[in-house]
């Protein structure tokens, strides 16, 4: 019952993924019912995932740090009212960003009056400005590749970003990004689209 | 279901399985996408720019594992704290919610386990065997609290002295654990040629007959590996793990150091003339490392010397390669290095 996955031999990573995904479900479960240490196993597994999100808001970590704190000692003070959550980690990551935007909202009244939703950047560092690359592209395509994503919109990365780093389905990025599932699929379909646009690859 | 031959360059760049050929991280679908290039002549210039967006598209993970660690226990101190006020009645609830949590294998580990006088000596430590011969896996609880998830045709033994003042195993097969974390008290595992050390975490640990190796798994938390030899006893540097990265010891040649989706592809080999000087640095700056490794292989590194300013390094090398000692460093302080005709170039987002 509660580990029924790790029998199988774990010889790809779509069976590591898998199990990551079954293995939290479960967590999430018996954190739910009261269990003292699944709520420690949940910190430790989705606490990266949040710092890693939170930080594409904010480069303030204390911050972050903070709002991720006050995420995790919510969910335990509403355990027992808690549904049976399919995926924990969209589920933290939801209100996460819910937190970030209102604490957000409290610092900057004061200044210009912009829709609430829109007003955050979203910083992210692709891997090609810093990563061993594979010999097949030459440098002057990446120098350009480079360029577009810098002028991808906000959105558009971090739609990127979900579906990508933190593999998430579109109907998550939806209710993390408070947005349809279509917009969802439309965000990255046309950040990639763009990207091709203006990369003329040989 | 749209077939792979009405494939949009977008279509491909999101499909899972793709992805892991691109990343290399799944040997099925890496066997599966080269034979469908190689059959798909006509869609060559399509999957080649898939390949190329789906290698330029990959993501930095900045995060600092080891904040991580202390982020947690605070919370769990925080949660401690205001969770208090715990009635009679409550007590009783959740002790009983907690063995359903743990489901069969705790009876297994209640009523079955290996009386005391069956205790015997590994080596010269004395030890409690746990053996799983039956067709599903075990659930051993330990005494500090601490899981360990037993396959079928596994082994475990646990020391009489486990959780006095350190917490040993040792493994023949493969488990699933889940560590509870305790700093003074260092949770070592050893299976076969392969020593892990771990820091409060879960992750697998998998033996393979066929390949004579043992894999590290990491789910979440922070584990060490080091290969053991086993008739002189000495240990290897330790490598370090961060969740959802897996590696492969084997126990004559390469190690590979995989992650579950992202490509970490490290293989650490044979290359020139290893020297035999040991070089310990005690946090010590990456330039004066980087110095001493140039000099001593006479070849020239470069790196953003902003960036990597702040880097500190521990390591103790002995006779590794040169690539090796390069790999390691990359792994500690989080770049990589690319190899040009007379110069090697470092790169990474440096130390906080």
């Amino acid at each position: 019952m509660y580990y029924s996955e790790f029998e199988k031999e774990l010889v790809t990573a779509q069976d590591a993924s898998l199990f990551v995904k079954e293995y939290g479900r479960e967590v999430w479960l018996c954190f739910k019912q009261g269990d003292d240490a699944a709520y420690e196993k949940l910190l430790t597994l989705y606490y990266p995932a949040l710092l890693n999100y939170g930080s594409r808001f904010y480069k303030d970590k204390e911050f972050v740090k903070d709002c991720i704190q006050d995420v995790f000692l919510d969910v335990w003070r509403k355990r027992a009212s808690l549904s049976d959550v399919l995926e924990p980690k969209s589920y933290l990551l939801v209100a996460l960003r819910r937190r970030l935007m209102r604490e957000k909202s409290k610092i900057r009244w004061f200044t210009e009056a912009m829709p609430l939703d829109d007003n955050y950047e979203f910083e992210v560092q692709f891997a090609i400005e810093t990563y061993l690359i594979n010999r097949e592209i030459q440098h002057e395509d990446l120098k350009k590749l480079h360029k577009s994503l810098e002028r991808l919109t906000k959105r558009q990365r971090e739609a990127i970003y979900l579906r990508f780093f933190q593999e998430l389905e579109y109907h998550e990025i939806a209710q993390i990004m408070n947005i349809t599932q279509h917009s969802a699929v439309n965000l990255v379909y046309e950040a990639l689209k763009y990207i091709r646009l203006n990369w003329i690859y040989p | 279901m749209k077939e792979f031959k009405d494939f949009s360059v977008e279509d491909f760049v999101q499909h899972p399985s793709f992805r892991r050929w691109v990343l290399k991280s799944s040997e099925a679908d890496m066997l599966f996408w080269q034979q469908w290039y190689l059959s798909h002549p006509d869609k060559k210039a399509l999957v080649d720019e898939a390949y190329s967006l789906v290698q330029g598209l990959q993501i930095v993970d900045d995060t600092h594992y080891d904040e991580v660690e202390l982020a947690v226990e605070q919370i769990v101190r925080l949660r401690n704290r205001t969770g208090k006020a715990i009635g009679l009645y409550s007590l009783y609830k959740y002790t009983a919610i907690v063995l359903v949590c743990l489901g069969i294998g705790t009876t297994w580990y209640l009523f079955n386990r290996v009386p005391a006088q069956t205790a015997f000596l590994l080596g010269s430590k004395e030890v409690e065997w746990f053996k799983n011969n039956t067709a599903k896996s075990k659930t051993i609880e330990l005494s500090d609290s601490s899981f360990v998830h037993l396959l079928p045709n596994s082994q475990l033994a646990i020391a009489k002295d486990y959780n006095s003042n350190k917490r040993e195993v040792w493994l023949k097969g493969s488990a699933f654990f889940e560590v509870k974390t305790n700093k003074n008290k260092p949770f070592v595992v050893q299976s076969n040629h392969v020593l892990t050390k771990v820091y409060g975490t879960s992750f697998w640990i998998k033996e393979s007959a066929s390949t004579d190796s043992i894999s590290v798994a990491v789910v979440s938390g922070k584990v060490s590996v080091q290969k053991v030899d086993a008739q002189t006893s000495q240990s290897s540097n330790e490598i370090f793990l961060q969740p959802r990265q897996h590696i492969v010891m084997v126990k004559e040649g390469e190690n590979q150091l995989k992650s579950f989706d992202n490509t970490i592809d490290n293989s650490f080999s044979d290359s020139t003339v290893a020297t035999h000087s040991t070089q310990n640095f005690q946090n010590t700056l990456l330039s004066d490392v980087l110095a001493i490794l140039s000099l001593t292989y006479n070849k020239k590194i470069i790196y953003d010397d902003a960036r990597f300013a702040s880097c500190r390094l521990t390591a103790r090398f002995t006779d590794e390669h040169f690539y090796e000692k390069l790999d390691l460093i990359c792994l500690t302080v989080q770049a990589e290095y690319e190899e040009f005709e007379d110069h090697i170039l470092l790169r990474g987002a440096g130390c906080p």
